[in-house]
C-alpha cells in the first residue's frame, strides 16, 4: 500500500516515523558518544584493573549485582500498576466530557445547528465523536435544544461515571494508606520486630 | 438514528436495568461499606462480620428468588444486552446469595477470618461473589470474560488467605497461575469466536451462526471447532473438569477449609450456569416462537425488550413461522458439538475424579476430588439439554431443571462436609482422616452429620443428594429415548456406574469414624464441648435430610425458573 | 522530488509491519532461550513494546499508547521488581529440563499449527480488497480513536449509526457497566493485593475462636514440616503427593 493511498493510514504512519526518527537519533547520539569516548581516552587497563569492572564511580564493586530488593518496592508498584490501570481509563473519559461539554455550550448559543444542518465547528466534534456520517440526512429535524439537551445529559452521565469509578478507588487508596501499606518507616520496623521474635524464643 | 437517540436510549436503558441490578449494586455496596467502617473505626469497635451478614441477606432478598414461581419472569436483556435477567439468573443468582449468608455464618462459628483480616476477606469474598453473579447473566462474550476474571482473581487471594504457610503460599501461585494460563486460552477462543460471526453478543452470535452454518467452508467450521475447544479449556478449568482440574487437590489442600468450601461450592455453581448461559447462547435462539405466535395474531409488533434483532434478521426472509423454525434448528449441529464436548468431559471427570479419591488420607483432599466427581456429574446435565433443546422442550426442561436442583442440593451437602472438617480442625488440629476414628464416641452430633453430608454425596436414596442425581438421569435417560443417540446410553451407564464406585470412599471415612476406636493418646473429653457448631451443622443438614418430603414445591420452583430460559 | 518519489514507492506500511512484528517474535524467542531470569523480562518490554507499534500500525493509537503504559510502563516494572525479589544466586538461572522443552514443544506447537492454521484458513480473513476498500474510506480522524472508545466506554456506540447489517447492530452493546463493574474489580485486587503484601501482625490478645483456629493450622503445617525435613524416614507423604502433582500436571499438559 502506498503511503498517499490513506490519509489515516498515513497519519499513522507518520506517527511512526516520528517515533522512529527519535529512536534512530537517539541511537546515533549514544553511539556516537561512546565512540568519541574511545578515541580519546587513554587506554592502559594492564596498569588500572579496576578499570575493567563493569559500572565504575569510584567505589569497588562488591559481590554480583542481582541483589535481592526489599519488598516494599514491591508492594509499591503493586500499588501503582492499578493505579496506573486505573489513569488509563481516565483519558477516553476526558475527551468524551470535554466534547460534550463544548457541544452543549456550542447549543446553548444556537451555534450548534444552522438551518437544517449542523455547523462547521459542531461537524467536527460529530466528526472526532467517531460519527462519519454527518450530513443533513442523518441530522434532520435537529435543534439547537436536542444538542443541547442531548449532550448535557451525556455530560452528566460521564460524570457520574467517573464520579463513581473513581470514588470506589479512591476509598481503596484511603483504606491501603490507613492500614499502613503505605508506610515506610513503620514497615522496617515491623519487620525488624518480626524477625527478631524467633530469635528471642 | 442519531447520535442524540442513542444517548437518550442510553439514559432509559440504564435507568431500566438497574431495578435488575440491586443484588450486584448491594454487594458492591457492602464492599465500600466493609472498607469505610475500618478507616473511620481503627480500634474495630464494630465486628464487620455483621456489617457482611446484613449485606449478603439484603442482597438475597432483593434477588428476589420468589419472583420465579409461576414462570412470572420473561427473559429481559439489561444494559444494552451485557446481561441478561430471566428465572434461571434469578434462581442461580439466589442459590449463589443464600449460600453467602450460610457461608459468613460458618465463618463466624468457625473463626476465621480474626477481627483484624476481616474487612480484606470479607471484600475479597464479596468481590467474588459479585462476578459469580456476572457470570450467571452474561449474555455478552467481554462480559463472560470479566466475570470470570472478576470471580477468580479473589478467589486466588483467598486461596493463600492464611499467610506464612508453605502450603497454602503455594495453593495460591499455582491457583493465579493455572488461572492466568487457562483464561488466556479462553481468550483466544473468544476472539476467534468474535472474529468469526462479527459479533460478540451471544444472541447476535447464535443468529449468525444460523444464517451462515450451511455455507461455511471446512476451514471456517474447523475455527469454530477451535474456538469451542479454547473457550472449554476456560470453563472447565473454573469447573475442574479433567484434564484441567489439577489445581483442585494441591489448593483445597493447601488451603483452609473455609475457602475450600466457597471455592467448592459458589464457584461450582456459577461455573455451571455460565456454562448453561453459554451452551444455550449459543446454540439456541429462545422466544423465538412465543414471537411468532405473537406476531401471527397482531402483525409485526414489536415486541419490548425481546430480542429485536431475531425479527429485524429475520423480517426480510418471507414469512416468518417457517423461517423462524429453521433458526433453531439450523443450529443443531452447534448444539450436538457442545453437549457431546460435554458429554466427553462429564464422563473423564467424574471417573477420574472418583477413582483418584481412593487412595487419598487427607480429608481436604478426597473432597476435592469428590467436589470434581460432582462437577462431572452436574456438566452430564448439559447434554440432554443440548441433544433435545430444538425438538423435545419436555426433555430440555427436565435436563435443566435437574441441573438446578443438584446444584441446590450440593450447596447444602457439600457446605455440611467442609463445615464439619473446620470445625473438627479446631477440636483436634487435624485433617487426616485416620485421625478421626472413633469420633462418633465424643462429637455424636457432629459425626452424624457428616455421615449424612457424605450419605448425600453418593446418592443414597433417602437423601437430598438421591433427588439431585436423580434428576439428572432420568434426563439423560429421557434425552436418550427421545433422541436414541448412543452417547447418551454410555454417559447414562457412566454417571450409574460411577455412582457405585463412590460408595467405598465416602463410606469408608463413615467406617472410619463410627466403627473404629479412638487412636491412642487422644483423650477425647479434653475438647470443649460442641454449641453453636452443632447447631449450624444441624441446620445445614436437616434441609439434606428432609428435601425428600418438600419435593414437590421444589421441583416445581425449578421447573419454574428454566421455563423462560428454553421455550 | 526524486527522493520523495522513491520514499514513496516504499511499502512502509508493511515495512514498519514486518520491523515490529518480527522484534517481538524474535525477542518472545529470546526470552524463551535465554537462562537468565533478569534478562528474560528485559527481552519482554522489548516484545511488548513492539507489539504497541503493532497497534499503531493498525490504527489503534489509544490501545498501543495503553499498551505501552499499562504493560510496558507498569506490568513490566512489577515484573522485574518480582524478579528482582526472589533472583538470588541459584534462582537467577533458570534451566529447563529436556523432557520440559519437549512437552513444551508438543503443546505449544500443536497449538501454534492450529492457530496459524485456523487464522489462514479462514477466506473472509484473507481478502485483502475489503481492508484496502476500508482503508481509503478512512479519514484522519478515525485513528483517533480515544474518544469513540470513551463513548463505548459511557455507553454510546456511535458505530452503530454507520452499521450496514441491523442484525450485528443489536449485538453492538455499550460497556457501561463494565466501566463502572471494573472500579468495583480493581478495588477488591487492590485490597488483596495489599493483605498478600502486608506482614501478619501477631494478635495481640490470644483469645477467641479465631485465634484458636490459626494456632491449630499453624500447628498442622508445622507437623506436614517436621515430617518434610525428617529425611530418615521413609519418602515423606507431602513430598511423594506434590511429586504425584507434578506428574499428573504434565500428563495434562501433554493432552491438552
Amino acid at each position: 500500500m502506498l503511503l498517499a493511498e490513506s490519509t489515516a493510514l498515513g497519519s499513522s504512519i507518520g506517527a511512526v516515523a516520528t517515533l522512529a526518527l527519535f529512536v534512530t537519533i537517539g541511537l546515533v547520539f549514544l553511539f556516537v558518544n561512546l565512540l568519541v569516548g574511545r578515541f580519546v581516552r587513554p587506554h592502559n587497563p594492564d596498569a588500572h584493573p579496576e578499570k575493567g569492572d563493569i559500572y565504575e564511580c569510584g567505589e569497588p564493586t562488591i559481590g554480583s549485582s542481582f541483589v535481592q530488593f526489599d519488598l516494599r518496592f514491591y508492594v509499591v508498584a503493586l500499588l501503582f500498576i492499578i493505579f496506573d490501570v486505573e489513569v488509563a481509563f481516565f483519558f477516553p473519559w476526558a475527551t468524551v466530557f470535554g466534547k460534550s461539554e463544548q457541544l452543549s455550550e456550542m447549543a446553548q448559543v444556537e451555534q450548534a445547528v444552522k438551518g437544517n444542518e449542523l455547523s462547521a465547528d459542531a461537524k467536527r466534534l460529530y466528526r472526532e465523536m467517531g460519527v462519519r456520517d454527518t450530513s443533513v440526512g442523518a441530522v434532520s429535524d435537529l435543534t439547537n435544544e436536542d444538542v443541547y439537551t442531548s449532550s448535557k445529559m451525556l455530560a452528566r452521565i460521564t460524570l457520574i461515571d467517573i464520579g463513581v469509578f473513581f470514588a470506589v478507588l479512591i476509598l481503596g487508596f484511603a483504606y491501603v494508606w490507613k492500614r499502613g501499606d503505605l508506610d515506610w518507616v513503620k514497615a522496617v520496623t515491623e519487620q525488624r520486630r518480626l524477625a527478631r521474635l524467633p530469635a528471642d524464643e | 438514528m442519531n447520535l442524540q437517540q442513542l444517548i437518550k436510549q442510553l439514559a432509559n436503558d440504564s435507568t431500566e436495568s438497574l431495578s435488575w441490578f440491586l443484588p450486584e449494586i448491594v454487594l458492591c455496596a457492602v464492599i465500600m461499606l466493609l472498607l469505610l467502617v475500618r478507616l473511620f473505626d481503627g480500634k474495630q469497635r464494630l465486628d464487620l462480620w455483621f456489617v457482611a451478614i446484613a449485606g449478603s441477606v439484603v442482597s438475597f432478598l432483593f434477588s428476589q428468588p420468589w419472583l420465579v414461581c409461576g414462570g412470572g419472569v420473561e427473559r429481559t436483556e439489561i444494559f444494552t444486552g451485557l446481561l441478561v435477567i430471566d428465572g434461571f439468573t434469578i434462581a442461580v443468582r439466589s442459590i449463589i446469595l443464600l449460600f453467602l449468608v450460610l457461608f459468613l455464618v460458618f465463618t463466624k462459628i468457625s473463626g476465621i477470618p480474626d477481627s483484624d483480616d476481616s474487612p480484606d476477606i470479607y471484600t475479597l469474598v464479596f468481590g467474588a461473589t459479585l462476578g459469580m453473579c456476572l457470570m450467571v447473566s452474561s449474555n455478552h462474550l467481554l462480559m463472560i470474560f470479566l466475570a470470570i476474571e472478576m470471580a477468580s482473581v479473589p478467589s486466588y487471594a483467598l486461596a493463600g488467605m492464611l499467610k506464612g504457610r508453605k502450603r497454602g503460599s503455594e495453593a495460591a501461585l499455582k491457583y493465579a497461575i493455572y488461572g492466568a494460563g487457562a483464561a488466556g486460552v479462553m481468550l483466544y477462543g473468544i476472539s476467534l469466536l468474535a472474529g468469526l460471526t462479527s459479533s460478540a453478543h451471544l444472541p447476535t452470535i447464535a443468529l449468525q451462526l444460523a444464517e451462515n452454518l450451511g455455507t461455511m467452508s471446512g476451514s471456517e467450521q474447523l475455527v469454530l471447532v477451535l474456538s469451542g475447544l479454547l473457550i472449554s479449556v476456560g470453563l472447565a478449568f473454573k469447573l475442574s473438569a479433567v484434564p484441567f482440574h489439577f489445581w483442585a487437590p494441591d489448593v483445597f489442600h493447601g488451603s483452609c477449609a473455609e475457602v475450600n468450601a466457597f471455592l467448592s461450592i459458589a464457584s461450582k455453581a456459577a461455573a455451571l450456569g455460565l456454562l448453561v448461559r453459554i451452551g444455550i447462547g449459543v446454540g439456541y435462539v429462545p422466544g423465538l416462537e412465543q414471537e411468532v405466535a405473537q406476531d401471527v395474531e397482531a402483525g409485526p409488533a414489536v415486541v419490548a425488550g425481546l430480542l429485536p434483532v431475531a425479527e429485524e434478521a429475520i423480517e426480510p426472509i418471507e414469512d416468518s413461522v417457517e423461517q423462524e423454525v429453521t433458526v433453531n434448528e439450523a443450529l443443531q449441529p452447534v448444539r450436538d458439538f457442545i453437549g457431546k464436548l460435554i458429554a466427553l468431559l462429564a464422563m473423564i471427570t467424574c471417573t477420574f475424579g472418583n477413582l483418584a479419591a481412593y487412595s487419598q488420607t487427607n480429608i481436604k483432599r478426597l473432597l476435592a476430588y469428590s467436589t470434581i466427581a460432582h462437577a462431572g456429574y452436574m456438566m452430564m446435565a448439559i447434554a440432554p439439554l443440548m441433544s433435545s433443546l430444538g425438538s423435545d422442550y419436555g426433555v430440555a426442561e427436565g435436563a435443566l431443571s435437574g441441573l438446578l436442583l443438584y446444584i441446590v442440593v450440593y450447596v447444602f451437602m457439600n457446605l455440611g462436609a467442609f463445615a464439619v472438617v473446620a470445625f473438627l480442625r479446631n477440636y483436634i488440629a487435624s485433617e487426616e482422616i485416620a485421625d478421626y476414628s472413633g469420633m462418633i464416641r465424643s462429637r455424636p452430633y457432629i459425626v452424624i452429620c457428616l455421615v449424612l453430608a457424605l450419605f448425600s454425596l453418593v446418592g443414597l436414596p433417602p437423601l437430598a443428594g438421591f433427588l439431585g442425581k436423580f434428576a439428572v438421569f432420568a434426563s439423560i435417560a429421557d434425552a436418550f429415548r427421545a433422541t436414541d443417540a448412543t452417547y447418551l446410553l454410555v454417559l447414562l451407564l457412566v454417571g450409574g456406574v460411577n455412582t457405585a464406585l463412590s460408595l467405598y470412599y465416602y463410606l469408608r471415612v463413615a467406617k472410619i469414624m463410627v466403627m473404629e476406636e479412638p487412636a491412642e493418646g487422644v483423650d477425647i473429653e479434653q475438647y470443649p464441648k460442641a454449641g453453636l457448631e452443632a447447631v449450624y451443622l444441624v441446620a445445614i443438614t436437616l434441609p439434606t435430610a428432609l428435601l425428600i418430603f418438600f419435593w414437590n414445591p421444589v421441583h416445581a420452583y425449578v421447573v419454574d425458573a428454566v421455563k423462560a430460559l428454553i421455550s | 522530488m526524486g527522493i520523495l518519489a522513491a520514499v514513496n514507492r516504499v511499502y512502509w506500511h508493511e515495512f514498519f509491519f514486518m520491523l515490529f512484528a518480527g522484534i517481538s517474535v524474535v525477542f518472545a524467542v529470546c526470552v524463551l532461550l535465554t537462562q537468565n531470569i533478569v534478562r528474560m523480562a528485559f527481552y519482554l518490554v522489548l516484545s511488548l513494546g513492539s507489539t504497541a507499534g503493532l497497534f499503531f500500525l493498525a490504527g489503534a493509537e489509544f490501545v498501543g499508547a495503553m499498551q505501552l503504559m499499562i504493560y510496558v510502563g507498569g506490568t513490566l516494572v512489577l515484573l522485574i521488581f518480582g524478579v528482582m525479589l526472589t533472583a538470588q544466586q541459584r534462582y537467577v538461572k533458570m534451566n529447563t529440563h529436556p523432557t520440559d522443552w519437549v512437552l513444551a514443544t508438543i503443546v505449544g506447537g500443536s497449538l501454534l499449527v492450529l492457530l496459524i492454521g485456523a487464522a489462514a484458513g479462514v477466506d473472509s480473513w484473507k481478502d485483502a480488497s475489503a481492508s484496502k476498500k476500508a482503508l481509503a474510506e478512512l479519514d484522519v480522524d478515525d485513528a483517533r480513536t480515544a474518544t469513540p472508545l470513551g463513548l463505548a466506554l459511557t455507553g454510546v456506540r456511535v458505530d452503530k449509526l454507520d452499521s450496514d447489517d441491523p442484525a450485528l447492530a443489536n449485538g453492538q452493546s455499550g460497556y457501561l457497566l463494565p466501566f463502572i463493574i471494573v472500579s468495583v474489580h480493581l478495588l477488591v485486587v487492590l485490597i488483596g493485593a495489599a493483605y498478600m503484601a502486608r506482614t501478619k501482625r501477631s494478635a495481640t490478645a490470644p483469645v477467641g475462636r479465631a485465634e484458636r483456629a490459626r494456632l491449630n493450622i499453624m500447628q498442622m503445617e508445622h507437623e506436614t514440616d517436621d515430617v518434610v525435613y525428617s529425611a530418615s524416614k521413609q519418602s515423606s507423604s507431602s513430598l511423594l503427593d506434590s511429586d504425584q502433582s507434578q506428574a499428573e500436571e504434565s500428563t495434562d499438559e501433554a493432552q491438552e
